[in-house]
């Protein structure tokens, strides 16, 4: 019987490993079939296995260094070099006769389009991944999110962030992504669009729901020592709840650095939160500021939207917006 | 738009464990046992109106979960393992009980501090960060087998343990109940 116990307890130990074979696994059904001491084993472990899953969501370990690696950005970069010295000898002269105007908003779907951008305004061959390419944004726009909060499991969609060049910075920005006219019976506060964000993810456990959206990614590196800071200014509100459940709205500022080609490390960051009332006329603003370590690369501007309590658990029925976001740098 | 009473929510939320526990038994994966136990809490907020107060939730809630398995499988054809749920279904009733994982998680966290340290270190990094067998034989350089093996003899610890120490935690419950 023992022996029974023991292979039985290994097939159980592979299934939950995902390494188990389909022989195995039929072996396993008809152990467990008809065989009740068998199935309550079997449940036991389960549970064990299930239970260790939700130790883990209460006790995340937040020690550990906050560093990325990418191993692949070095070929990334090599690539998108050889396609920058391509492009840059075909554009030079036509940027002679026909500079690009300034603050122009473009939608960057394509290579061709951030080569452009690149290539304007940084007529030299730089590595910098916020314009290389679009798949070193992509890895930007993943680190920025990280750092924002890293809770969010989404994948962003790195083609659909807008690049915009404002105040001598290069930055991108999903508020496009996210724009939307009225909607929850809630009106844009000055014109005729707003920032919703996402669908909140729920936590049943803890009974939280939260939201973060990176709304913009600025590159400093190349203005390093001519600003010591910068704050941000939005306006909240949220669709009515039947709950009267009031949100809370964070809006927070990373300061980023590159430590080597390879890895970012959180500089330092700051943020300020505020309850939303549960009336849809009325925006509420919400200010936070930084100071910008020295070694600044990137600066992150992330809203987030949140809910504890029983009110949580139906929080991806609810709708949040912002409106109005200015970002300024002082120093500039 | 739906809303739900504080009431029936709070009883969503208190099956939760109960409920992942029988749905990664049906389905022993853990990262689809999750995705249906989101749909599965979805559907539990939609359907409150049909759920009768003088029933047993957790039977119900099981019921939806164990359809959702079912679709789920049905969809997505990949699983090589799945249970018929009657193979489980009435033990598992018992030993999911709510009083009773609570008993157990209380044993389990007494358990897992007492792993040896290599051990908790390969536990680590399969349960609480959720690496493969492979991504772990690359961290630690170790062969997949000798990964494998390990984590069946953490469980088997674990299993033990508990077993061992649950009777004592179950009385202390009852008599502070008393």
């Amino acid at each position: 019987m023992k022996t029974t116990t023991q292979h039985f307890d290994k097939l159980v130990s592979k299934a939950l490993d995902l390494t188990i074979t389909e022989i195995e696994a039929d072996q396993l059904s008809s152990l467990l079939d008809q065989n009740p001491t068998l199935q309550r084993r079997y449940c036991k472990t389960i549970l064990l296995e299930s239970l260790i899953h939700w130790e883990e969501n209460e006790n995340i370990d937040r020690l550990e260094p906050k560093i990325i690696h990418f191993p692949f950005l070095n070929y990334a970069f090599s690539l998108a070099a050889v396609f920058v010295c391509l492009f840059s000898a075909w554009l030079l002269h036509n940027f002679l006769t026909q500079a690009p105007p300034p603050n122009e908003v473009r939608v960057a779907p394509s290579i061709d389009h951030v080569a452009e951008e690149l290539t304007a305004d940084f007529p030299r061959i730089n590595r910098d991944p916020l314009t290389d390419n679009l798949d070193s944004r992509r890895k930007i726009l993943q680190m920025a999110t990280e750092y924002s909060r890293g809770i969010t499991s989404r994948n962003l969609d790195a083609s659909k962030f807008t690049f915009r060049h404002e105040n001598g910075l290069n930055m991108m920005s999903s508020e496009s992504m996210l724009s939307t006219p009225s909607s929850s019976g809630v009106l844009p506060m000055v014109d005729g669009e707003m920032i919703k964000l996402g669908s909140m993810e729920i936590d049943p456990v803890s009974r939280t729901a939260e939201i973060v959206e990176t709304l913009r990614v600025y590159d400093v590196k190349r203005k390093a020592g001519n600003f010591k800071a910068a704050d941000a200014v939005i306006h909240i509100n949220q669709g009515f709840s039947e709950l009267s459940e009031s949100t809370e709205f964070i809006l927070s500022l990373h300061a980023l650095s590159t430590l080597e080609e390879d890895s970012i490390i959180k500089l330092d960051s700051s943020e300020q939160s505020l309850f939303s009332d549960n009336d849809q006329s009325t925006w509420e603003r919400l200010d936070t500021a930084i100071l910008l370590p020295d070694g600044t690369d990137y600066l992150v501007v992330a809203l987030s939207a949140r809910r504890s309590g029983l009110g949580a658990l139906n929080s991806h029925l609810h709708e949040f917006f912002g409106d109005e976001l200015e970002v300024s740098f002082v120093g500039i | 738009m739906t809303s739900v009473s504080i009431k029936y929510s709070q009883m969503v939320t208190a099956i939760q464990k109960s409920l992942y526990a029988f749905i990664l038994s049906l389905l022993p994966n853990r990262t689809e046992a999750e995705d249906i136990l989101q749909e599965t809490n979805l559907i539990l907020c939609q359907k409150e109106n049909e759920y009768n107060p003088e029933g047993h939730f957790q039977g119900w809630a099981f019921s939806i979960a164990r359809y959702q398995v079912m679709k789920h499988i049905t969809k997505h054809k990949r699983s090589k393992l799945c249970f018929s749920t009657d193979i489980v279904e009435d033990v598992a009733a018992e030993e999911f009980d709510t009083k009773r994982v609570q008993a157990v998680q209380k044993v389990l966290s007494l358990c897992y501090d007492l792993l040896p340290l290599k051990m908790r270190f390969i536990a680590k990094l399969r349960f609480k960060d959720e690496k493969s067998i492979k991504d772990i034989s690359e961290k630690v350089n170790r062969p997949m087998g000798a990964i494998s093996s390990t984590l069946y003899r953490i469980r088997q610890k674990l299993f033990q343990c508990v077993t061992d120490k649950l009777v004592l935690v179950e009385a202390e419950m009852d008599f502070k109940k008393s």
